[in-house]
């Protein structure tokens, strides 16, 4: 794999990070509240281990600057 | 049998089975009289998961194309048909006034990060109450100047913001903006712009997203 190819999956990696803590806010917070009981919950999504996940895209990526 | 609801949108809708819904579940409209309700069924609740997520999500932006759509809060079930009928006849006006709000729009997200640690220095290993109680909030000062700063420049192009501060500690703004379709290229373009012009910070502009950030009132801006 060429370093050129690592960068831009790196880079691919951290957008879908990003996106993907963009997607949890949404779902979780915003959204048209229907009725008062939600039946389903996103308890079991570690977003914990997501943010950590988008801290180390960030610094891999302004490291490689 | 309980129905997942995905969103409700402008009816009526022709073939909604375009796109798999969540556990590759088949989604259908229900409803009538110009207003339904994009669902599937299941036996039991569907399990959570990322490719959960991403599968509610689509559903709704395959939809977002050609008519307006006002996203449900992920995880929102109802009984049955029936259930759900009452349920758009009983809100029909509220719900009719929540999609005429973003009819045209997408949401748009901008997240910011530090380019560098508040301050520009290693943070203390051991600070003391007082370190600690004046760094947040210097942080919070910080973060709080920021979101003041893209929003100048990001607001007058868009219908409605919703901007967050520090909702994560790496995060120190993730903001929401409801724009007009024909100005998303704009949008997007001043993000680039004012992403150069921010030394201390680095933005990230994400979507366009079905406007869930907008289907109540707050955040008006």
């Amino acid at each position: 794999v060429s370093a050129e190819a690592a960068t831009i999956a790196t880079r691919a990696q951290a957008a879908r990070d990003v996106s993907l803590l963009d997607l949890l806010d949404r779902l979780l917070q915003g959204g048209v509240v229907i009725h008062g009981d939600l039946t389903l919950c996103a308890a079991d999504i570690d977003l914990v281990r997501l943010d950590l996940r988008v801290l180390v895209a960030a610094i891999d990526k302004a490291a490689g600057r | 049998m309980s129905l997942l609801l995905y969103a409700i949108a402008d009816g009526p809708v022709d073939a909604p089975g375009g796109v798999e819904g969540v556990a590759a579940s088949a989604v259908r409209a229900v409803g009538a009289d110009g207003l339904v309700a994009l669902v599937s069924e299941h036996e039991r609740a569907p399990a959570v998961d990322e490719a959960a997520l991403w599968a509610f999500d689509e559903v709704i932006e395959s939809h977002m194309g050609d008519r307006a759509v006002l996203p449900a809060r992920f995880g929102s079930m109802v009984q049955d048909v029936a259930a759900l009928q009452a349920l758009l006849d009983g809100r029909r006006v509220e719900l009719s006034a929540k999609l005429e709000r973003v009819r045209g729009a997408v949401e748009l997200g901008v997240r910011a990060g530090w380019r560098d640690l508040p301050g520009g220095s290693a943070p203390d290993p051991e600070p003391t109450g007082t370190a600690y109680m004046l760094d947040r909030v210097a942080r919070n000062r910080r973060a709080r100047d920021l979101a003041k700063r893209i929003d100048r420049v990001l607001a007058p192009l868009a219908r409605a913001t919703h901007c967050q501060v520090l909702a994560r500690p790496a995060v120190p703004v993730s903001a929401a903006y409801l724009v007009d379709r024909g100005r998303v290229g704009e949008f997007a373009a001043a993000v680039v712009e004012l992403d150069a012009a921010t030394e201390d910070a680095e933005l990230v502009c994400t979507g366009p997203w079905p406007p869930y950030s907008f289907t109540e009132e707050r955040g008006d801006g």
